[in-house]
């Protein structure tokens, strides 16, 4: 939240548009953006301020008004940060917010056209439906919705790297992040050592209570998560997956969980679809053709990333052939993206941006201006009317 | 620092209005509670008087009413206000958990 606040300052300052050469004489065309309106803002549980941050920050630079529909699951850190913002804004300031009891509202907020752009982050089966909600009103949508992210591990790769950008990727936030690393791609040379070291690692990470230093990984958000992950590794017993450590719901009280490395196929179902859980699918290859096409071969389009020492595997995964996502990088994992790019993804993953680089301009609306400086008026396409 | 002094520190009482339109909170008394539970234990935190469809219709329009004075705000100034946002949320870092306070995707 700080960071973007910081960048949404500097960006209040750079709201550029474009000037163009028009094609008349004595004329002059530029444009500009104004603001766009009320932003409607539905931020799920695991990002409960920051999501809302990123959007509401750069909207309210832009000079829009944003509404905020927060999580069910964590309503209390939004009363908070409302809190803070109150603190200091007088009225017109930056968020309003309301937290319903159940989706009715949630739906008329979806089909207000007083709400000119809705942010939703949140899953595919939902933003699909809020995206063609809005589409039928003809509002401008941003969607934010799931990942199925892989890490290509070539012939190449510093297995030193690859290690800790693998725990934190998927071990991280216990798994429910849209980022998390879910499949882990690793060439046939590498899979037995690889896998070796990331079980001794997993086997380290101490699960808690997540305000205790100590501990690396909390708990999922609710008991129907726990009962998705105890779904989803009964899914991998019934495809023919083979589990390799975890696999465990831990006592309560809490719901915790072990986190979990099944060795997989990319064509089993369950590895098709996002588990919001700590479980991460390892699946051999033998060429980076191959690689690539099981890394496409997925409904999302989010985070992806490969771990090489060879330039010309790198570079193939950033080119045209390489990643169809929206995020690919290079000896760092698919998690942890920070502020100053645009965020978001293709394909399921919903096509929307925010945060950094010109994500800014969904905020606001363009204007395409021309001036006419002459005494003549002369038409497009050279037409002429003769008036007599 | 204990959950209890966290919330206090945070201004998150047993139960709390689920609505903000600018002019104030807003809970209707009959409006049904969201429960927020600690995942960590399984027990309730705190619980939110859920807004009511006239609540919103309270957000919705004086959120369509603000944008009409802070569109005309200079966009350096409204960089300002978030300025302010953000030096009050650096103030409260240690109260807001360090997951949400610095946290990447």
């Amino acid at each position: 939240m700080i960071d973007i606040a910081d960048f949404a300052v500097g960006q209040s300052r750079m709201l550029y548009g474009l000037a163009m050469h028009s094609e008349r004489p004595q004329h002059r065309m530029y444009e500009q953006w104004h603001p766009l309106g009320v932003v409607g803002i539905i931020s799920a549980f695991n990002f409960p301020v920051a999501v809302w941050s990123w959007n509401a920050f750069l909207a309210a630079v832009c000079g829009d008004i944003c509404i905020w529909k927060p999580s069910h699951n964590t309503p209390l850190c939004a009363i908070a940060v409302q809190r803070i913002c109150n603190e200091v804004m007088a009225r017109e300031s930056l968020p309003p917010i309301f937290i319903p009891a159940d989706n009715s509202l949630a739906s008329r907020f979806v089909d207000d056209r007083r709400v000119a752009l809705l942010s939703f982050t949140g899953s595919t089966n939902v933003g699909r439906r809020v995206g063609e909600r809005i589409a039928t009103r003809l509002g401008r949508s941003l969607l934010e919705l799931g990942g199925n992210n892989a890490i290509i591990v070539d012939e190449f790769a510093n297995l030193d790297l690859v290690v800790p950008a693998v725990l934190f990727g998927s071990v991280g936030t216990a798994g429910q992040r849209c980022t998390t690393t879910r499949r882990l791609l690793v060439h046939q040379s590498r899979i037995a050592e690889l896998e070796r070291r990331l079980i001794a690692a997993y086997k380290q990470v101490r699960i808690g209570n997540p305000l205790d230093p100590q501990v690396l990984m909390g708990p999922l958000v609710d008991a129907s998560a726990v009962r998705r992950y105890e779904a989803a590794l009964g899914d991998v017993h019934s495809q023919g997956g083979e589990i390799l450590c975890g696999g465990h719901v831990l006592p309560g009280p809490g719901f915790f969980v072990e986190p979990t490395i099944v060795r997989a196929r990319n064509d089993m179902p369950v590895v098709r679809h996002e588990t919001f859980a700590p479980i991460l699918y390892v699946i051999p290859f033998k060429t980076l053709d191959e690689a690539i096409a099981m890394h496409n071969d997925t409904d999302y389009g989010l985070s992806s990333a490969i771990f090489t020492d060879r330039l010309q595997h790198a570079e193939r995964f950033l080119s045209v052939s390489g990643s169809d996502c929206g995020i690919a990088n290079v000896n760092i994992g698919t998690s942890g993206a920070e502020i100053g790019g645009a965020f978001g993804g293709e394909k399921d993953t919903g096509g929307g941006r925010e945060a950094g680089s010109d994500s800014w301009k969904v905020y606001m609306r363009r204007q395409t201006n021309t001036i006419n400086y002459s005494s003549e008026l002369p038409l497009a396409q050279g037409i002429r009317f003769d008036l007599g | 620092m204990n959950k209890a002094e966290i919330l206090k520190g945070l201004g998150i009482a047993e139960v709390n209005p689920g609505a903000w339109s600018g002019d104030g909170w807003h809970a209707a008394p009959d409006a049904p509670l969201v429960q927020s539970l600690d995942p960590a234990t399984g027990e309730l935190i705190a619980s939110v008087r859920a807004a009511t469809e006239a609540d919103y219709e309270r957000v919705a329009a004086s959120a369509a009413a603000a944008f009409q004075k802070w569109r005309d705000v200079p966009a350096p100034r409204r960089g300002e206000a978030v300025r302010l946002v953000g030096d009050a949320l650096r103030a409260k870092k240690d109260l807001l958990p360090r997951a949400t306070a610095k946290s990447r995707r």
